[in-house]
């Protein structure tokens, strides 16, 4: 049994880094789809939506084949964690455009126009104004996405990336203790989630507290 | 200049009447086919402080607004000092912050940024805009909050003051970037009454300090007692204008008599 949950725990950094990879990719990608998705012009802001409902209406394995097999089988050559990564952070991408969408929606016209009639320029207001309360609106939901993301992460498996569903997989394979290997892959996944849980409940209660956003 | 070098012969002539400090020319404010101001004309000197009161709808906030360009007019004219901004012609840059950076504005919500404390609120665009180092900001901010009565709050997020004290630290913040001109929309209208005074009361000091002030108000108590003059709007007009104890106890239109019985009714 010790063995096994060896095994397994060799797994996780590969789940965590696919996870946290992806999900800092799309964290940052999400900023400039959703600047397209809410552009002042139409045509750019089909293409945002467009984007968007692509990336969200695909399921993640039908995107990782694409991008390992497809792409990665032609000219240039992905690893399966960078396939993954890439893959993953995408659809991150495009859930996070709109969880920002969604934010610049929750601050008051109020916010925009003080930082105008204060003189502020662009990036200032941008900067100093706008950003630190959007990540503050954002945090509670990017937090259960990136909880979503780490199970989700598992499908990185089926490219070979060696995280803890595929330790799980091999092992029982060798063991044929489908039930026990499983049991404790599931146990693994669930020590992994409630820290981020309660770094996000911490983080925003903090904030709350502070800013009642 | 010392001014004892300028020849005497070269003195310009002293005109007649002060030169107003601001003056607005036939503005008019559209938004698509709606009319929402509708060739409002109107000057105020330096140190003078006007009431602007009407029924809800009647282009007071939309006023203010467009004279510091939050709203730009549809067409007209906008003088401060020696800034002229017509309409007509493309706004510069340069003279948008020109006149921005001469107006203070308060709102009645408020709209203290919520993630900032209350001194780095006061501060944030003097150091941005005014070159300010942090430590002289926050020096200057301090003198501010004291005069509000706010000091102790320095540290504290806005979430954590009254609405009271939020507008009192929304007027430092606006002082902070030495204005002019303040213009208030209607400073005490999200306030429970006790509030309200102690917001009015902040005010009533600015007035005696001789800043020039534009004041959208249902405190007509404020209006009668505070203001120089009030001016009174109904559907995008300046429908009356004058003296404040003329205007609010014997107007000449029948209308606002009427509107400002409905007010004191309330
Ligand atoms: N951004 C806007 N777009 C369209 N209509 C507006 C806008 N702002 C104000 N209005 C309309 O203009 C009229 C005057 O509004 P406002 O200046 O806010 O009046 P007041 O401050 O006197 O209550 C109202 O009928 C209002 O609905
Ligand atoms: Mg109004």
């Amino acid at each position: 049994m010790n063995d096994i949950l060896m095994m397994l725990l060799a797994g996780v950094p590969w789940t965590v880094g696919v996870t946290v990879c992806a999900f800092a990719v799309g964290v940052v990608l999400g900023f400039p789809l959703c600047a397209l998705r809410m552009s002042q012009v139409p045509s750019l802001r089909v293409l945002g939506a467009a984007l968007v409902l692509t990336l969200r209406s695909i399921p993640p394995i039908v995107w990782l084949f694409f991008i390992f097999f497809g792409i990665g089988g032609g000219y240039v050559t992905l690893s399966p964690f960078v396939a993954a990564v890439v893959g993953l952070g995408l659809i991150t991408a495009a859930q996070m455009a709109e969880v920002y969408r969604g934010a610049f929606a929750a601050i008051p016209d109020g916010q925009y126009e003080a930082a105008h009639v204060l003189n502020l320029s662009a990036p200032q207001r941008f900067f100093d104004v706008v950003l630190p309360q959007l990540v503050r609106i954002s945090i509670p939901t990017a937090a259960t996405y990136a909880i979503g993301l780490l199970k989700d992460s598992a499908v990185a498996s089926t490219l070979g990336v060696a995280d803890i569903s595929f330790q799980a997989y091999q092992v029982s394979q060798q063991t044929f203790q489908g039930l026990g290997v499983y049991s404790a892959a599931a146990l693994v996944y669930l020590v992994l989630s409630v820290p981020v849980a309660l770094a996000s409940r911490w983080l925003s209660s903090t904030l709350q507290r502070r800013i009642s956003l | 200049m010392n001014p004892m070098s300028i020849p005497l012969r070269q003195v310009p002539p002293v005109p007649a009447v002060k030169p107003a400090f601001l003056r607005l020319e036939s503005l008019y404010k559209q938004f698509g086919k709606y009319e929402v101001l509708h060739d409002v004309n109107f000057e105020m000197s330096k140190g003078e402080v006007v009431a602007i009161i009407g029924p809800s709808g009647s282009g007071k906030s939309t006023l203010l607004r467009c004279i510091n360009q939050l709203e730009p007019p549809t067409r007209g004219r906008i003088r401060l000092d020696e800034l002229d901004i017509d309409a007509a012609t493309p706004m510069a840059r340069a003279d948008l912050l020109k006149l921005r950076r001469r107006i203070g504005m308060v709102f009645q919500s408020f709209n203290l940024f919520p993630h900032l404390t209350v001194l780095r609120n006061v501060s944030l665009a003097q150091v941005r805009t005014l070159g300010r180092s942090e430590r002289e900001a926050d020096a200057r901010s301090m003198q501010l909050l004291e005069r509000v009565g706010l000091a102790d709050k320095a540290g504290h997020y806005p979430a954590r003051c009254s609405g009271g004290q939020q507008q009192r630290i929304a007027i430092a913040r606006a002082l902070a970037l030495e204005p002019q001109l303040m213009l208030f929309d209607e400073p005490t209208s999200a306030l429970d009454p006790e509030l309200g005074l102690e917001v009015l009361a902040v005010m009533k000091e600015l007035a005696g300090e001789g800043m020039s002030m534009i004041v959208v108000t249902h405190e007509m108590h404020f209006a009668e007692t505070v203001s120089d003059r009030v001016v009174v709007m109904a559907e995008g007009r300046i429908i009356e204008q004058g003296p404040s104890a003329q205007v609010m106890r014997q107007p000449r239109h029948e209308r606002v008599s009427k509107f400002l019985q409905a007010v004191r009714n309330r």
